[in-house]
């Protein structure tokens, strides 16, 4: 019998594969096409204090093995998603981890008030969003930044709190310890890489921002190397992502490190994609003779 | 704790290529054996359509031009502009996902209808046509080579651009000067003719319905990637439109 199950700062999830957040909305639109409950968790699109209008269009393009995006986390604002997304995600049998942003560090200490009480299993702290002029990846680039923002975060939340990390910096094991010393119960990483995209034919970028976010499995090779460096320097545990289109690349993420995973852009791809990495980690272990998740370690020379 | 799968309407499925013809250069019109879709398609929904194609994420939107769920077929005319296109135009057998958007609502749609389609923007306008009793309908294109579907309309006039064949301008140019009397506008095609559309609607005093396109990823209103200006703020062409009524769309920009 195989056990799925992983414990990450206290909860209990019944696998380790979450959706990616902004990706996966609050997993209405994707309920249509397979069970959420078969999820570990729903990392929830980023959520702020009140309702972000998001970037001009076009906000998303295709490139070579992945996309870039610039939606600029749009969304209806707290009070919204309490009313209108978390009673929907109540009804099914997966963890709700909460993604929270803002421009500032009050915006991100207001937004973690107003999910105190609520029922919810964590928040996800979003400092690494490449398309937000203000905050954002500004916060997660710079260790006295994520520092300050993390102490204010995890002084005013009630739920164990993760750290969402941009790939975007020379060392990311420095950010990680910062945010470690200032209060995380856990990492996420990657976010997006900083990638652009240019019509030769109109010579004009792509994306009405210019810049977005990159993902999909061109960037698994980084996001691997950025968990494996992270996982050997930080004792904490570990939300690996960036370009999980199987079970055979989630089990590569727990191989470099992570506790669970995240499946994200292959839900464009495929919407029943979580769920089929799912099964892809559970035959991957039954073959490999995996009992248990913590199990799934990698062999040194 | 309850288990909720929500009420199917989109579906996923792999379809074969029944027929497939080039019929203007790089322009393609495919029928799909799609009976799960077909069956729950309105007129001016579209398609997902995926190429499988390990450096090629995303899927194509392409418009539903017309519906048959007795036979369980669907037609899709496209131009395959691009490398992901053109792999989808060389397809045997394909994934789709759908049908998408809102699409019209033609069970309210008053009597007296003017259609108004531009080059790629004719095909969702087909199934339409059908559905409605007696629409007046222009179509423009660029020049004759590229006209499509005009023989596929009951009855059609024609505009090109460059007066190589029927009217010389676009459709509504056209329009304005042979409709008769008409109380709702739907048009699709390029930006340029939704808005010359809007501003004729705005003059005659009726509503229009234009069909709007943006790069997209889900197609089901979850990335939140594909959405245009409205008065109510972004809104997202795949779950709000690709429908939307004329004078909620912001157009100057």
């Amino acid at each position: 019998m195989i056990d799925m199950s992983v414990e990450i700062a206290g909860v209990r999830f019944k696998n380790p594969v979450l959706t990616a957040s902004g990706t996966f909305a609050s997993g209405r639109e994707y309920s249509e096409f397979f069970d959420l409950s078969r999820l570990g968790g729903v990392v929830v699109k980023g959520v702020s204090a009140r309702p972000w209008e998001g970037n001009p269009p076009p906000r998303v393009a295709e490139v070579y093995g992945g996309m870039l995006n610039s939606v600029g986390l749009q969304n209806g604002g707290a009070e919204r998603f309490l009313r209108d997304d978390l009673p929907f995600l109540r009804k099914f049998d997966t963890r709700v981890v909460v993604n929270i942003c803002g421009h500032t560090i009050e915006e991100y200490a207001e937004v973690t008030k107003q999910l105190q009480n609520s029922d919810i299993d964590m928040l996800e702290l979003n400092i690494s969003c490449p398309n937000v002029s203000e905050g954002g990846m500004a916060f997660g680039t710079d260790p006295s930044m994520t520092a300050r923002v993390v102490e204010a975060v995890a002084k005013a939340a009630d739920k164990p709190l993760i750290v969402k990390l941009s790939p975007n910096v020379t060392d990311i094991t420095e950010i990680a310890r910062a945010a470690a010393g200032a209060g995380a119960s856990a990492l996420s990483l990657i976010n997006t890489l900083l990638g652009m995209a240019i019509d030769a034919k109109t010579r004009r970028p792509v994306l009405a921002n210019g810049y977005g976010g990159l993902s999909g499995p061109a960037v698994k090779p980084v996001a691997l190397r950025m968990v494996h460096q992270t996982a050997r320097a930080i004792d904490l545990p570990i939300i690996g992502m960036g370009g999980i289109m199987t079970g055979l690349d989630a089990a590569e993420f727990l191989l470099a490190g992570a506790r669970a995973v995240a499946v994200g852009t292959a839900g464009f791809n495929n919407p029943t994609a979580a769920a089929d990495v799912i099964s892809g980690l559970e035959n991957y272990m039954e073959e490999s003779g995996f009992k248990t998740i913590p199990e799934i370690k990698m062999i040194y020379n | 704790m309850e288990s909720i799968v929500g009420l199917v309407i989109t579906i996923q499925l792999q379809c074969d290529v029944v027929s497939n013809t080039e019929i203007a250069l790089d322009i393609f019109d495919m029928t799909l054996d799609a009976p799960e879709i077909a069956r729950v398609a309105h007129a001016g929904q579209f398609l997902h359509i995926f190429n499988d194609s390990p450096d090629m994420l995303l899927p194509r939107p392409i418009s539903i031009c017309a519906i048959d769920a007795e036979s369980g077929r669907l037609r899709v005319v496209f131009r395959a502009k691009g490398a992901g296109t053109r792999l989808i135009s060389r397809k045997t057998r394909l994934r789709a996902l759908g049908p998408l958007g809102n699409g019209y609502d033609t069970s309210s749609m008053s009597k007296k209808i003017l259609i108004v389609g531009g080059g790629l923007g004719v095909p969702p306008l087909l199934e339409l046509s059908r559905r409605v009793a007696e629409p007046q309908v222009f179509l423009g294109f660029r020049d004759e080579a590229s006209m499509i579907l005009q023989n596929d309309f009951t009855e059609a006039e024609t505009a090109t651009d460059d007066g190589s064949f029927g009217f010389c301008g676009n459709a509504v140019d056209l329009a304005r000067r042979k409709a008769r009397d008409f109380d709702l506008i739907v048009a699709c095609g390029p930006k340029p003719l939704l808005r010359a559309v809007a501003g004729f609607a705005d003059e005659k005093g009726v509503p229009a319905l234009v069909s709007v396109e943006e790069r997209m990823a889900c197609g089901i209103g979850a990335c939140v990637g594909c959405v245009i200006k409205t008065k109510s703020g972004y809104r997202k062409v795949c779950v709000d439109g690709p429908v939307f009524r004329a004078d909620e769309v912001v157009w100057d920009d």
